[in-house]
């Protein structure tokens, strides 16, 4: 399951859809979740709001895409993206992964995987507002250009 | 006549969503003629190009790059980096 939304989603209720999206031999469930920080990229200013855009069709279409690769690399049961956009407050959340197969390794990995591939390839773009009353539009990182040649 | 469509801190510099780039009948153009002409267009789009920001490009929401012919019809996308997750 791949999902756009503005909404907020329940952990609780994505993990019964991977239970019963992954089939009675899937041993392992990997989720991870992402989270709006309190603090700026910079680290120096508080943030009072992150908002989040994205390109309708070619975001979809790019999770698609990367959920696709994941699963036949790794042989996942199931794979659930959802990733919200819209103005997001601190504390709430952005992006949730579950990646579900037979044994651990691969459902580990798989998460890993495609949240590396997310963070290079999905069309979404982040905007922060600060305490300050500044606001600027968050840059590519380095670091998430690297992760993602580990694979 | 192509779609062109902006995002980000693009649209935000453009103050613009969309336009429509017209073509000559029969015209062939590629996506870096659009760009060059566009950047001419709006001194903003050129200073982004100068100051050496990196822009991404989509045709028909597929990944494209500077060199690709378009076609009438075809929605082109400039956008920066991605930053999502």
């Amino acid at each position: 399951m791949i999902k756009v939304q503005q909404d907020d989603f329940s952990q609780d209720k994505l993990m019964e859809k991977l239970q019963s999206e992954s089939g009675n031999n899937a041993g392992a469930i990997c989720t991870f979740t992402g989270l709006v920080r309190e603090t700026d990229v910079i680290g120096q200013s508080k943030l009072t709001a992150l908002s989040l855009e994205h390109y309708p069709g070619m975001t979809e279409n790019a999770l698609i895409k990367i959920a696709e690769n994941a699963k036949n690399r790794f042989k996942l049961s199931a794979v659930i993206i959802i990733h919200r956009v819209g103005k997001l407050s601190v504390g709430d959340k952005i992006v949730y992964v579950g990646t579900s197969s037979e044994h651990r390794k691969l459902a580990f990995e798989g998460c890993q995987f495609i949240m590396d591939y997310l963070k290079n390839d999905a069309p979404f773009w982040k905007k922060e507002y600060r305490e300050d009353h500044s606001e600027s539009w968050i840059e590519q990182k380095k670091s998430d250009l690297d992760a993602r040649k580990n694979w | 006549m192509i779609k062109v469509v902006f995002f980000a801190r693009l649209r935000e510099l453009m103050a613009i969503e969309q336009l429509s780039f017209d073509l000559a009948k029969d015209e062939s153009v590629t996506v870096e003629n659009v760009l060059h002409t566009l950047a001419a267009q709006y001194p903003v789009l050129n200073d982004y190009i100068s100051q050496g920001h990196l822009i991404m490009i989509a045709v028909n929401q597929q990944t494209a790059d500077l060199e690709m012919i378009l076609n009438s019809g075809d929605e082109l996308a400039f956008f920066p980096p991605v930053t999502g997750g």
